[in-house]
């Protein structure tokens, strides 16, 4: 009787969290063009992607700026987490505040924020201020997830290693590091994936001779369904679930 | 010695530097912007002006800001419905496959929410989900689109946002601990009593977390309006969007964004308050 | 203040978690107003029957009564049982006072009347100036005093104890230990008390119950149960001991003419035993006389060498090693007049006890087999 209950609880948020994508994936697979109807099982729009040379440029400019701005953030991310979790200093209060701000602030303040900023500097919309811009909104989910990692550590290792003659950089290098290395690679795997999905903060600050893929696909999905991009979506979701795999393996508590 | 200050120093140096510059700076840049007047040839002029925060009193702007709050407000308020007697489920489940069901949490949690809206369409759409059951019940006789209908926009914010919802409820549950619900119980409350005095004021930072990440979204995400909505029923971002790129007034932009940010910031501090009697309770892990 | 008709009553409970038993036919009289603590070590299901009686687990068999009625089927909150949580478990949303009153208000006792009694509660444990703190700002001793003030506030039939005292410094243990004693007398409420400490358990109760792996070895008074433990799980568990192996020679009455450690002696004991069976002799430390030279009055000297000494404020603690291979633990008091010497380590010796104070048990490792 309780696990039926349980159940009851529990199906119907999945049923509404996975129906539309699961029908969306089958119908990347529909022969028929327009109707919603089933025609028979193709691969011809998937095939149709690869020749859409516009599609794979927007890629791979997609691809190019999430692996710059997920390892810039996750450097910076990371010695931020470390920082704070061991050194006392001014303004400690203040700078962890800042980084649960930037997390929560709305992406569209941010994004017309860093419009105002560019157009101030001088820059041209387009790469540099797209991978400048990721690298910001990623950092503090980094230094998030490292710093939970950290918080579950014995905080007398760092003291056993000082103890044995460690510096500061060395105990970095030699204890902490291997230690959340981890959850080091947890948050590049967040960053990577919150790059690729990022519509508004870019809308902002790249331009016509940068596309980039969510982009791409805001355009053609305001053109209502098509095959093809249910095809894009679908692959986009497939490279999601082996990401979160991934994510789930490096976070799992080591017992 | 020498190396350790100049580690400490680079460590919390760069990040801090690189946030003050991309994320104070553009803000503080926003802040002016909204004092200034607008200029049609250099977007703004640099004198003083209330011209932005009259335009964000005007009917114009208060009419799109009754209408985010009234659509995000909404679908906050579904998520949590549908999100908390999920997340307590998954919370005090006792199964092998609890790792799996957080996982399948996690799955659309991480999914492009473009993509997700999108997935949205075939549900909504004339011959979509809800229409062919709804024909195939006998209910409607012919197929029904919630295309362009405020349904819509509701389903598409609930749907994308639900999971930021779930795993903040989920974690400040999860921490929940089991002898406070027996304390409760042996002291003579119900499960209804129980629930209202000692669990809800428990998970109250999960609460207060989860309707922050759906509901500040919620009044940003320009794109759901765009493609579910059809474009008739605007929210505040897609108002700031408008400001900067189509009707080129600066100010007024800049005015909303602030107002957006002073309503972050009076969540957050909600938030701060009732967490911090609790200890560290949920928000901060994603 | 101890009156003879159970309060509660368990009868024949039996508990099964994942295919493991965990109680396995307890049965137990609980008499009113008394001070009862369940010994045992953590996993004997000493905890599990506090939560059967407070209504958190329900069991498998058997049934238990409170105050005559039977109450399987009652959930936590309708039971006039109270528990004091080995976690606390104090709502840290609410006040000292507010978690007071929480149980007042759900049995729906008048705001009057629940002023009152939060107001004598305070003042028993002596926060009445800490009322309006949250818990997070009190410190651990002080935490415990709400949460048997929270608990005896509901004035319950039975006061159910979850070791509470586990988290407290050694000092604060023993200062709590004669308070609780102390309000169980006061109040003339039932304490149900579970440790895994032997000398709490001791200090406060007016009976012992020992458990071990879902059992119940032996229900007495902190004496009896020291004294006279019924089995050598009971004899090991409570206190310091020393066991000598032997085997019967022949009865005669209360007299047992046995072989102990290779040596003819007499023993003292009211149980049977058939000529040839195994059994074991059961020291306490201070029952074992150390001594240079031989008597006759005792009944067995056993020769040995000291081999460690320890200094421990009252008493001076030695053990002993037999050149039979055994090792003897010592405890002699101080006696300003005791001309006797202070043996050193290395020391040889002769060691015996005081006639008639051994406890003599069937060898259980010999009747297993």
């Amino acid at each position: 009787m309780r696990r039926l209950g349980a159940a009851a609880r529990l199906v119907p948020v999945y049923l509404f969290l996975y129906l539309p994508i699961i029908v969306l994936v089958i119908f990347s697979f529909n022969s028929s063009k327009y109707s919603t109807a089933w025609r028979g099982f193709t691969w011809k729009w998937y095939g149709k992607l690869l020749g859409n040379e516009q599609l794979i440029d927007a890629a791979l400019n997609s691809l190019t700026v999430a692996v710059l701005a997920a390892t810039l953030a996750t450097s910076l991310g990371t010695l931020l987490a470390v920082a704070l979790y061991r050194y006392k200093f001014q303004g400690k209060s203040a700078v962890k505040a800042g980084v649960f701000v930037i997390m929560m602030s709305p992406d569209i303040v941010m994004g017309v924020s860093l419009l105002l900023l560019f157009m101030l500097l001088g820059m041209q919309p387009g790469f540099w201020p797209l991978l400048l811009a990721h690298t910001t909104f990623c950092i503090p989910f980094v230094t998030a997830t490292v710093m939970s990692r950290l918080k579950g550590f014995d905080p007398h290792l760092i003291e056993a290693a000082e103890d044995l003659y460690a510096g500061e950089y060395r105990t970095f290098r030699h204890v902490i590091l291997p230690m959340c290395l981890p959850a080091v690679f947890a948050g590049w795997l967040l960053s990577f994936t919150l790059s690729m999905d990022d519509v508004i903060i870019s809308f902002f600050v790249t331009g016509p001779d940068f596309d980039i893929l969510p982009l791409r696909i805001y355009a053609m999905v305001r053109m209502g369904v098509k095959p093809d991009v249910n095809a894009l979506s679908a692959i986009m979701v497939g490279i999601t679930v082996c990401l979160v795999f991934t994510y789930q393996l490096l976070m799992r508590k080591k017992k | 010695m020498k190396t350790s200050r100049l580690f400490r120093r680079i460590s919390l140096g760069s990040a801090t530097i690189w946030l003050a510059l991309f994320v104070l700076a553009p803000n503080l840049l926003i802040l002016v912007t909204s004092f200034l007047t607008r200029d049609e040839a250099s977007f703004v002029a640099p004198a003083f002006s209330l011209d932005g925060y009259a335009k964000i009193l005007s009917p114009v702007f208060l009419d799109v800001l009754i209408k985010s709050v009234y659509l995000a407000g909404t679908a906050t308020l579904i998520c949590l419905l549908a999100a908390y007697p999920f997340a307590w489920t998954l919370a005090r489940i006792k199964s092998r496959h609890k790792g799996l069901l957080l996982l399948l949490v996690m799955i659309p949690f991480w999914t492009n929410s473009l993509i997700r809206t999108y997935a949205m369409v075939f549900v909504l759409k004339g011959k979509g989900l809800i229409s062919q059951v709804l024909t195939g019940l006998g209910i409607a006789e012919h197929p029904v689109s919630f295309m362009y209908t405020e349904f819509a926009i509701f389903a598409g914010l609930t749907y994308t946002l639900l999971p930021f919802m779930i795993l903040p409820l989920y974690s400040s549950i999860d921490k929940l601990d089991e002898s406070m619900l027996e304390a409760a119980g042996d002291l003579g409350a119900g499960r209804f009593k129980a629930f209202v005095h000692v669990i809800l004021p428990l998970t109250k930072p999960g609460i207060i977390a989860g309707c922050m990440m759906v509901f500040l979204p919620a009044l940003g995400m320009f794109y759901i309006p765009d493609i579910l909505g059809g474009g008739k029923h605007l929210i505040v971002g897609n108002f700031i969007k408008n400001q900067f790129l189509t009707a080129r007034d600066w100010p007024g932009g800049s005015a909303a964004s602030v107002l957006l940010t002073l309503i972050m910031l009076l969540l957050m501090r909600f938030y701060g308050t009732s967490s911090r009697r609790l200890g560290k309770q949920g928000g901060d892990e994603l | 203040m101890t009156g003879n008709n159970p309060i509660i009553r368990l009868e024949n409970l039996v508990k099964r978690f994942d295919g493991a038993t965990v109680l396995d036919g307890v049965s137990l009289d609980i008499r009113d107003g008394e001070f009862l603590t369940i010994l045992g070590p953590s996993g004997c299901g000493k905890t599990t029957i506090l939560r059967i009686i407070a209504g958190f687990e329900t069991p498998d068999q058997g049934r238990v009564h409170l105050d005559g009625q039977p109450l399987n089927d009652l959930p936590a909150n309708q039971r006039r049982v109270n528990t004091v949580f080995q976690s606390y478990a104090l709502f840290p949303h609410m006040t000292v006072r507010e978690n007071l009153a929480f149980g007042l208000k759900m049995n729906k006792v008048s705001r009057r009347e629940a002023e009152r009694r939060i107001d004598d509660a305070l003042d028993m444990v002596d926060l009445s100036h800490l009322a309006r703190r949250y818990p997070d700002r009190l410190s651990g001793g002080q935490q415990q005093r709400v949460a048997i003030a929270r608990a005896v506030v509901n004035n319950p039939l039975a006061l159910l104890l979850d070791e509470p005292l586990s988290a407290l410094d050694a000092k604060l243990r023993k200062r709590m230990q004669v308070q609780l004693k102390h309000m169980c007398r006061e109040l003339g409420m039932t304490f149900v008390f579970v440790t895994h400490d032997q000398e709490e358990a001791f200090a406060m109760s007016d009976r012992v119950v020992v458990m071990n792996e879902g059992r119940i070895e032996q229900v007495g008074t902190p004496e009896e149960v020291y004294e006279e433990p019924v089995n050598m799980f009971v004899a090991r568990f409570v206190g310091e001991t020393t066991i000598l192996d032997g085997s019967v020679v022949s009865k005669e009455r209360e007299t047992l003419h046995a072989m102990v450690e290779g040596k003819a002696c007499e023993l003292e004991t009211a149980r049977d035993f058939l000529p040839g069976e195994a059994i074991k002799i059961v020291l306490r430390p201070e029952d074992i006389i150390v001594e240079q030279e031989t008597d006759s009055e005792h009944a067995l000297w056993l020769p040995g060498t000291v081999r460690d000494t320890v200094y421990k404020g009252s008493t001076w603690d030695m053990v002993i090693a037999l050149d039979s291979g055994k090792d003897v633990l010592v405890t002699e008091f101080f006696n300003e007049d005791d001309e006797r010497i202070w043996h050193k380590s290395g020391d040889r010796v002769m060691v015996s006890w005081y006639k008639g104070w051994e406890v003599v048990l069937p060898d259980e490792d010999v009747t297993a087999l």
